[in-house]
């Protein structure tokens, strides 16, 4: 892969990358690590990377496996890591935001947050499985791929995050 | 409910973050960085052979460790007086102090002090190797254990052209190998390995601790030194056969591997087992190939499922670490450096943290109540919890906190 065709995968692909890293960490310093991280190790198992092909998969499947690793890392490391600017992107998106009347906007932005929020509570795996789906919009072969997990394994994980969020955020679900 | 359940997560979900300019440059010029280096490392092998027939010849020397701090120096350096004193202790034993050109080899635990290996590069210089119950005046945890019978090894790393080492860009891995283990699997990260390191006069220093090796002196023990992060497969060769474990000759980065002579006597068969047993025991819930310590899993759940409203009824605040700070010209709330407990833990936001007071408004945090904004810890006893709070007159006060029921290990 050329340095034009990384940055044209990073600024295609950046975002997605990027917010699946913010979510599964949590917050802000752990997940430039690991974007960072997650391209040059993509990179380096696939040096000769055809960027026509999947790319996305395979970096949501290097981030997962680099996370989990970082995860032990914990022992041998630790910091506590910052949250720097953790909303600088939302609270941007949300201003630009003209559509809904004010209360609306709001409404719906704390109601966003409130659901970030249950998924941030989620335990690591079915919370990857969650990001995976409704973030990054992949299907439940791409996960089971993504993941190194068989598909049914993907759907009862699946399964069981929703049923969790049912609970979590219940008072949001018959609020509306 | 599903529908909405759906709606509400696709919304929710959708990805907003964006990685900034710096970070995205940063890739690239690391990529950069990269390709220039794995050009360098890796030759063909035809020239390989040559060079690592060369290097081999003339990499390996006994160097006077006073021309770097001593080992005693680097403890002390780290804030660790009592490990810094048994060092002490050895060098006289072994006259480093007093006649620096024969500081090398002289007796069993310590038998490579002195020793230097160039490769890569980088040459590296072996400055103290201790090993024993509560020698130092930390207390390390690992998977719900304290671990107080540890190996001690300082090393010295520098370039040979000069330049300073530079610990922000240049990766460096130091463990103990074990003959007829495999080393992917066991080294220091899995022998609840931690370290700590500092640049002084352009030499990196690093103290690296593990659990005690010396229950294994009755086979061939190594210090490896890479650069690279974590152990790299592909920097050493493991004859399963013979259990001996050499260097890779065309690796031409830095890939040094030192032989440990120790006391056979020292050999504790079942003790060594245990370990063995500790660190081969299957990780749960691991298909990932990772092996993550069960403990560390549990306290990240544990930790997630904190909110701010049952924070102070599971956690404790560390007074210490309190600090309320107001917005700076620039706008900014700086967060000190801060330390949790330095005989319990080394947890610390060794560089502080900032927060753009623009974004942590009153509409978007009420004020007056805590909100976690991360946590980190391989197990409940390691684990802290770092919160901000908004205060009614627009400070910010920064905490860690600790679950309650480890947090008699804070008083």
């Amino acid at each position: 892969m050329t340095k034009q065709e990384l940055t044209e995968c990073i600024d295609t692909y950046g975002r997605d990358i990027y917010s699946f890293c913010r979510h599964l960490t949590g917050n802000v310093q752990e997940a430039d690590e690991l974007y960072q991280d997650t391209w040059l190790k993509t990179l380096e198992l696939l040096e000769n990377i055809d960027s026509t092909g999947n790319v996305k998969s395979y970096c949501l499947s290097v981030a997962l496996r680099l996370w989990k690793n970082r995860k032990r890392k914990f022992a041998w490391r630790k910091r506590i890591a910052g949250t720097q600017d953790y909303l600088d992107e939302e609270g941007n998106e949300y201003l630009s935001d003209s559509g809904p009347t004010s209360e609306e906007r709001i409404l719906a932005e704390e109601r966003d947050r409130t659901v970030r929020n249950a998924v941030g509570t989620l335990p690591e795996k079915l919370k990857a499985v969650i990001l995976l789906y409704y973030m990054e919009e992949l299907n439940i072969a791409q996960i089971a791929a993504v993941a190194g997990v068989p598909e049914g394994t993907v759907k009862s994980r699946l399964y069981q995050a929703r049923k969790l969020l049912e609970q979590k955020l219940e008072g949001v679900l018959y609020e509306k | 409910m599903k529908n909405e359940l759906d709606e509400f997560l696709t919304r929710a979900l959708t990805p907003r973050e964006e990685p900034g300019d710096v970070l995205n440059r940063k890739i690239l010029n690391r990529v950069k960085e990269r390709v220039y280096m794995k050009q360098k490392k890796y030759k063909r092998a035809s020239v390989a052979v040559i060079a690592a027939a060369f290097v081999a010849a003339s990499s390996i020397t006994a160097v006077a460790a006073w021309q770097y701090m001593s080992a005693s120096q680097v403890a002390d350096h780290t804030g660790d007086e009592r490990l810094a004193g048994y060092f002490a202790d050895q060098m006289s034993e072994q006259g480093v102090v007093t006649d620096p050109p024969d500081a090398a080899g002289q007796d069993g635990n310590a038998d490579i002090v002195g020793e230097s290996q160039s490769y890569g590069g980088y040459k590296v210089t072996v400055l103290g190797l201790l090993s024993g119950e509560n020698m130092s005046e930390y207390r390390r945890q690992s998977n719900g254990n304290v671990r107080s019978d540890r190996t001690y090894c300082v090393v010295a790393i520098e370039r040979e052209n000069g330049e300073a080492v530079d610990p922000e860009h240049e990766d460096f891995f130091v463990s103990p190998l074990i003959g007829g283990l495999e080393p992917g699997v066991y080294n220091a990260a899995s022998l609840c390995g931690n370290y700590s390191e500092f640049i002084e006069d352009g030499v990196l220093y690093r103290l690296l601790e593990c659990d005690n090796i010396e229950c294994f002196a009755d086979r061939e023990l190594y210090l490896c030194v890479t650069d690279t992060s974590f152990y790299n497969t592909g920097l050493y060769h493991y004859d399963e056969g013979s259990g001996n474990i050499s260097r890779n000759m065309e690796y031409d980065g830095l890939n040094a591997l030192f032989e440990l002579k120790m006391d056979v006597s020292l050999a504790d068969p079942v003790k060594a087992q245990a370990l063995i047993d500790e660190i081969s025991e299957p990780a749960e819930n691991d298909e990932m190939g990772v092996r993550v310590p069960k403990e560390a899993e549990d306290a990240m759940e544990w930790a997630g499922s904190l909110t701010s409203e049952n924070l102070e009824r599971y956690c404790v605040r560390l007074e210490n670490t309190v600090q309320t700070v107001t917005v700076n010209e620039e706008g900014y709330y700086v967060i000190q450096p801060w330390l949790v407990n330095e005989a319990v833990s080394d947890t610390r936001g060794s560089e502080g943290e900032i927060f753009n007071a623009a974004y942590y408004t009153p509409e978007e945090y009420t004020p007056g109540v805590p909100f976690i904004n991360g946590y980190s810890g391989a197990s409940m006893e390691e684990l802290v919890i770092t919160t901000f709070t908004i205060n009614e007159d627009g400070s910010m006060t920064f905490a860690a906190w600790v679950p309650r029921e480890v947090s008699r290990y804070f008083q």
